[in-house]
């Protein structure tokens, strides 16, 4: 019986995967792939280095994101203060910022001697995928029993023993699969490296975009996708062999405590850290050059006509509403039906496959893999949504299998003894407690496919155009208007995310 | 058994998601409608087909992607079997390549052309009390070091027909105009966005010279916010002897449902009716002789009377090798 559950309820997944990304890149190998270029392309100038580049700023972006991150995640988790669903809907908030507003934002706050250099970047990565760590490993902190931590304080533990021989153990799972995430964002990074870093620094990804479109040269982009691919499953795999300990303490979730003072200062600081670059945002989307203007509000909502500026954006918002709403509607139910039951780690590894693939490989892929009848679905509405799903799936499945490591066992086990079927059992007992899971799951997807670019604006789209393909519409024109306009629909953006992320977690966390 | 009942769902879910997706590419030949392809940023206004289709019958289906560099990628995939019925928007940088790879039927056709050059910030260069440039020898001077800002060649399209200006005015001796240029502290970044937007000293930036389009001072105009006073001149000028032209062609993609019809809508593309529309859109000159130049341009836009250009074909066979170069030079 549960063999049989387990593999239905991945398959899902499995097609998702397929579909979207591994029939594809099947197809495009077999096709495009000359022989001579699986070793020659290497000997071409740059490969070797935005490989190494990709590899040592991808594992240091990482590292580092986890030790900032922790902070905030566990200050998020345990106390209850005002504005905290704030503070969480901000840091998830950057994962939708448009490259083009990053730099204006990013390059506004940062002292100018970091413009260009390895420290931009590494920073814009920790503020970018802080969020990873706060939504992966604070669900599990928030459901420690506050007495456990007590009676380790009685028994004399300073707090640095609390952390290292209680909380780190409790969190290992959560931090592995919130790293190997991070690794896998930062490794394929692309905006951020070509606006903070500079022309001089390339990872594999934007490698792979000269090749294809400025060099035409298919076959070699092709064998650098999926070696790319390829480097990050195997990353993944090695990574993923050390597992987590089980844990099976639940918590009361209400332990609301007063924030401390050291606590206070987390709070204070990664407020400050979030909320600078968006207010270098929100200002420069209502001040031009000289005078404060509302100019861009106005034509982001549509009250304004500006003769020369034909870019609907109330349409481009209502597109990109509905195609995360679709992205989500597919990514929640088919990762979390994934993870319920299967807990292999090659299905884990099969879900990183679309993010990790870089976004021109895989619409060149898509392009020449559905192009026939029947399948000729190169247009296809849903096939955005899908692209999207597949992007988010891993985010959603790692946020369930962290939580669902801290299910205690012999609840399972009481139900099972009771009669209770596999479904009836996950339906009852695991899905409750897998709400806040759920939930990141849900802001996850909805956040990932309301900001993403890369293949959104590689694929040909025959219906509106999606928000951050209208912004960077309007970044690609000179003048006030355009510039204010690109500003206050990046803003917009930035709100309809975090008011989404607020709502999900005030139902999840109730 | 239970194996191969869950096998057998599992391909039933394969098979619904394909009808699903089949279902909803609803692009059915019967009806007199053509798809013309083209990059994103390709925003004619409202209702610009609607003359067309009045004319014809025929409706046209805008479908849009990547810039010109991806566009010409993905239309070379897919050669013989394209996406839409015409394209629009190949420049004279790709143009030998989409026709390599045979992806039009017959010769596209020119649309429309505009010029990339060294833009200046005019009331920045009075600050600093120094003349606007004129010439590409001009930039090498030392009162324009650490003033320019030019995009990345290797991943941008000005940022290419700024190298292939140098190019052809300084031949097989470019490499040592760069070396010099590279001295005078040059800022090279990743996109005109990037370049004009956070570098030009007239958004925040501390550059007042930078790569960017002849009609980049027009659209300053128009889109000023407050207005301009009436009759005041452009805030930005153009160095008219570093002028790469660019030309955009459009043409029936072989392989196109219809190429009968196809050819009425790349005469509409051409005719006045269309052409009338770019300039104040697109922001670029129109190709049909017989249009007026709307008055913004006429004020606003120099006359680039000598541009520098390179065959299309030259570009194809060197671009790999000259962006190698380029690099060793401006970026490591």
């Amino acid at each position: 019986m549960s063999k049989f559950w387990t593999r239905l309820a991945s398959a899902p997944a499995l097609v998702v995967v397929a579909v979207s990304t591994a029939i594809p890149l099947v197809a495009i190998s077999v096709q495009h792939i000359a022989s001579v270029d699986i070793f020659a392309v290497w000997q071409r100038p740059g490969v070797a280095e935005a490989l190494f580049f990709s590899l040592w700023q991808g594992v240091l972006s990482t590292v580092l994101t986890l030790a900032f991150g922790l902070f905030p995640t566990w200050v998020l988790a345990r106390y209850q203060f005002t504005g905290r669903s704030i503070l969480v809907a901000l840091v998830t908030v950057p994962f939708v910022l448009p490259t083009i507003a990053v730099g204006a934002a990013f390059l506004a706050v940062l002292p100018t001697s970091l413009h260009r250099t390895i420290w931009a970047i590494l920073l814009a990565h920790i503020f970018f995928n802080i969020s990873v760590v706060v939504r992966t490993v604070g669900p599990l902190w928030r459901s420690v029993d506050q007495g456990l931590i007590e009676s380790a304080q009685t028994l004399g533990a300073s707090p640095a023993q609390v952390y290292r021989h209680l909380l780190l153990p409790i969190a290992r799972p959560a931090i592995i699969s919130a790293g190997s995430l991070i690794f896998v964002m930062c490794f394929t990074s692309y905006g951020i490296i070509r606006i903070l870093g500079g022309p001089g620094l390339a990872t594999l990804d934007i490698e792979i975009y000269r090749r294809a479109v400025q060099l035409g040269d298919i076959s070699g982009a092709t064998v650098l996708g999926i070696t790319q691919t390829l480097c990050i499953a195997g990353a993944f795999a090695w990574w993923s062999r050390s597992q987590g300990a089980q844990f099976s303490k639940i918590g009361d979730r209400n332990s609301a405590r007063a924030l401390s003072r050291s606590s206070r200062i987390i709070v204070f600081l990664t407020a400050t850290a979030f909320t600078a670059p968006l207010g270098a945002l929100i200002f420069s989307s209502l001040h031009t050059r000289d005078a404060w203007s509302l100019t861009g509000w106005k034509v982001v909502f549509g009250l304004q006509d500006i003769r020369g500026l034909d870019i609907d954006l109330p349409s481009s918002l209502a597109t990109s509403l509905l195609y995360a709403l679709a992205a989500t509607a597919i990514a929640v139910p088919v990762g979390m039906a994934a993870t319920a039951f299967a807990r292999r780690h090659w299905i884990h590894t099969a879900v990183l496959l679309p993010l990790s693939t870089s976004p021109v490989v895989l619409g060149l892929a898509i392009l020449i893999t559905y192009d026939r009848a029947p399948f000729d679905f190169r247009s296809s509405r849903l096939l955005i949504p899908l692209v999207h799903a597949a992007i988010a799936l891993p985010f959603v499945m790692r946020a369930t299998i962290a939580m669902g490591n801290v299910i205690p066992p012999d609840l399972r086990h009481a139900a099972e003894t009771l009669g209770a079927s596999p479904w009836r059992r996950w339906l009852n007992i695991d899905l409750p407690l897998l709400r806040p899971a759920v939930a990141t799951g849900v802001a996850f997807s909805l956040a990932m496919s309301l900001g993403e670019f890369g293949a959104t604006s590689f694929l040909t789209r025959r219906h509106s155009s999606t928000l951050p393909i209208s912004i960077a519409n309007l970044f690609s024109r000179a003048g006030d208007i355009p510039r204010s306009t690109g500003m206050a629909a990046a803003t917009l953006l930035i709100f309809v995310t975090g008011l989404l992320v607020i709502s999900i977690d005030r139902r999840s966390y109730s | 058994m239970k194996y191969s009942l869950a096998h057998k769902t599992s391909r039933l879910v394969i098979a619904l998601t394909f009808v699903g997706l089949t279902a909803c590419g609803s692009d059915s030949p019967k009806t007199q409608e053509l798809t013309l392809l083209a990059y994103e940023s390709f925003t004619p206004p409202a209702g610009a087909f609607d003359a067309f289709t009045a004319q014809t019958g025929i409706k046209v289906t805008i479908a849009l992607s990547g810039d010109a560099g991806e566009m010409v990628a993905k239309a070379s995939l897919t050669a013989g079997n394209p996406e839409g019925d015409v394209m629009w928007g190949v420049d004279n940088t790709f143009n030998s390549r989409a026709t390599d790879s045979e992806v039009f039927d017959g010769e596209p056709v020119a649309v429309d052309y505009g010029d990339v050059c060294v833009n200046y910030d005019i009331a920045a260069l009075a600050e600093r009390g120094i003349d606007a440039p004129e010439t590409l020898d001009d930039l090498l001077s030392s009162q324009y070091a650490s003033m320019l800002v030019i995009e990345n060649a290797a991943t941008s399209s000005p940022g290419l027909a700024f190298l292939l200006a140098t190019i052809a005015a300084f031949g097989d001796d470019w490499p040592n105009y760069w070396e010099k240029l590279i001295d005078n502290d040059v800022l090279i970044v990743d996109s005109w966005s990037d370049a004009y937007y956070t570098s030009f000293t007239r958004y925040g930036g501390d550059r007042p010279l930078v790569v960017s389009y002849a009609t980049s001072p027009p659209a300053e105009v128009i889109f000023a916010d407050p207005p301009m006073a009436q009759d005041a001149p452009a805030p930005t000028g153009v160095a008219t002897e570093t002028c790469f032209r660019q030309t955009e062609y459009a043409g029936i993609l072989r392989g196109a449902n219809d190429p009968a019809e196809s050819q009425l809508l790349i005469d509409y593309l051409i005719s006045k009716d269309f052409q009338t529309l770019l300039p104040e859109s697109l922001f670029v000159y129109p190709i049909n002789a017989d249009v007026e130049l709307p008055e913004s341009f006429i004020k606003y836009a120099p006359q680039i009377s000598q541009p520098f250009t390179l065959p299309s074909k030259d570009i194809a066979t060197n671009r790999e090798v000259w962006l190698e170069q380029w690099s060793d030079i401006a970026l490591r």
